[in-house]
């Protein structure tokens, strides 16, 4: 048991980090009544923005799951990985280089005849509907979801899929009825940790977002670096309220992931 | 055939941006409406590998060093712990270890920031180096968790009744086999301090810097050439991290497959 002392440091900078949650609520409270009026809409763009981004990660990540399941090489992992590492600024600066009016892929479009000029494109940046956002999001998600379902994939049992060919299943068939439903715990925890990541995620929205509306964690940060102290306790306040979300969606997530346990 | 055009869309998508901005980072001028950069130059990197820069780049990498050390050092026992012993309270212990994780960063820099004003201190480096520490430590324990599940406790105990003392033990024949994760963990550690931006800004003070927070005004202000070489900085980062792992993982294949 005296291998129990070597723990404390990391169990008091933990409780730490704890308290100063338990801070920021606590300051927060005189803040309930002065929330910003832009609250509702900033909350309905994030989870509306990290609803649609992860759900279209997840699923375009299942099918990039399928399309290489058998790819085990270096290469494959290298690809499927970097995206996962790369920072969101990154990312970001990523989807900015490709499109903004002078980006890539104007440019491309230009090339092939499809648009005339640089004014024909379509502002997708810091657009009111947050496409560029979405793509940011989807372009760091869709691989983490890839990995994680493709590695459920490998490790499913392959007689399951077997015997419903030999049962006159056609391969789609298989697929829809048999490995799908098999991927449904695994896709959903991954669905679930990709959009609470999205909802709390600050560097792509800042850089990528509309000024209106902003985003939950953007309106906070507003709130914050405002000149005015007097909207800190409000920001401290919504800063809990995302705390609180984001701690109930990985509380889901846990509970979904470990029923989904393979077993077999 | 399908497949094969579809894995190379999945490759495209994924290095193409990667592409784009390699070449932004060595463009001088490139006008629209052409694909290809109309002149080139090292200009950017240059002033990257030189100056205040520069200076700030070391920081960065002396604090993902140590942070990551700190950190590692700190988990080891406690994924001990969480692998070996079953007791009261450790799904409490496992929530308190995965509460960095799962509360947004913005609002986790925020209680830090609450917390080291109300104690009385200033941000500072040493702030900044124990948030870090901090934001390392839950995928520091997660990974070194499952390196503790892989080592025989028999081992152990064989090592202890040819009568080394725990020290021993834990040197011996724990550390060797621990390494591949303490790598993995390592490894991961420090690029989760490269990428803190929040954390750095709040615990700093605006005082700290630190890649991040010089790239973030610098992508904000639209200086495409500038932002691409310091953003190159976290793709080498992240392909480096990739080699590591496929070294790693190989070498813990290789070593089940001679244990079975």
């Amino acid at each position: 048991m005296r291998t129990l002392w070597w723990t404390l440091p990391a169990l008091f900078l933990l409780t730490l980090f704890v308290g100063g949650q338990g801070l920021v609520f606590v300051d927060g409270l005189s803040g309930w009544s002065n929330i910003d009026a832009g609250f509702w809409p900033a909350l309905w763009i994030t989870l509306r923005l990290a609803f649609v981004s992860s759900l279209l990660a997840v699923m375009l990540g299942v099918g990039t799951a399928f399309l290489l399941v058998k790819r085990r090489s270096a290469f494959w992992l290298t690809v499927q990985t970097c995206p996962v590492i790369i920072p969101h600024m990154v990312a970001a600066l990523l989807i900015i280089n490709l499109l903004t009016a002078s980006g890539l892929v104007p440019r491309l479009l230009y090339a092939c005849g499809l648009i005339g000029s640089m004014r024909d494109f379509p502002p997708l940046l810091n657009d009111a509907h947050g496409v560029g956002m979405m793509l940011a999001y989807v372009w760091k998600g869709l691989p983490f979801a890839a990995l994680v379902t493709g590695d459920a994939l490998r490790r499913m049992n392959p007689r399951l899929v077997d015997s419903a060919r030999l049962l006159g299943a056609g391969p789609w068939r298989a697929a829809w009825e048999v490995t799908l439903p098999l991927l449904r715990p695994v896709s959903l925890s991954a669905f679930l940790l990709l959009f609470t990541f999205a909802i709390g995620a600050f560097e792509i929205p800042f850089l990528l977002g509309p000024a209106e509306p902003r985003t939950l964690p953007v309106l906070i940060y507003d709130g914050l670096t405002n000149a005015d102290l007097g909207r800190r306790p409000a920001a401290l306040a919504l800063s809990s309220l995302l705390a609180l979300i984001c701690a109930a969606l990985c509380g889901v997530g846990q509970y979904v992931g470990m029923k989904g346990q393979p077993h077999d | 055939m399908t497949n094969r055009l579809l894995r190379i869309l999945v490759v495209m998508v994924f290095l193409l941006p990667l592409a784009v901005l390699l070449a932004w980072s060595v463009a001088l001028r490139w006008p629209w409406p052409s694909l290809l950069p109309a002149a080139y130059t090292g200009r950017w990197w240059l002033e990257m590998s030189t100056g205040s820069t520069a200076a700030t780049l070391g920081a960065s990498m002396i604090l993902g060093i140590t942070a990551t050390l700190v950190a590692v050092t700190l988990a080891v026992p406690l994924a001990r712990l969480l692998a070996r012993q079953n007791f009261p309270g450790k799904r409490l212990m496992e929530m308190l270890v995965l509460a960095p994780l799962v509360v947004p960063p913005l609002s986790a820099a925020l209680g830090l920031q609450e917390m080291l004003l109300r104690s009385g201190l200033s941000p500072s480096f040493n702030a900044v180096l124990a948030g870090h520490a901090l934001f390392i430590l839950p995928y520091a324990v997660i990974i070194l968790r499952e390196g503790w599940r892989g080592i025989p406790q028999e081992l152990e105990q064989q090592a202890r009744l040819l009568g080394a003392d725990g020290g021993q033990v834990f040197r011996h024949v724990a550390l060797p086999l621990l390494t591949p994760s303490l790598t993995l963990a390592a490894g991961f550690g420090f690029i989760v301090s490269l990428s803190q931006y929040l954390p750095t800004l709040l615990l700093g003070g605006g005082q700290v810097h630190t890649l991040t927070t010089l790239l973030l005004p610098v992508i904000r202000n639209g200086e495409r050439g500038p932002a691409a070489a310091l953003a190159t900085v976290f793709v080498l980062a992240a392909l480096g991290f990739c080699l590591l792992l496929n070294r790693v993982s190989r070498r813990v294949t290789s070593r089940k497959t001679v244990a079975s």
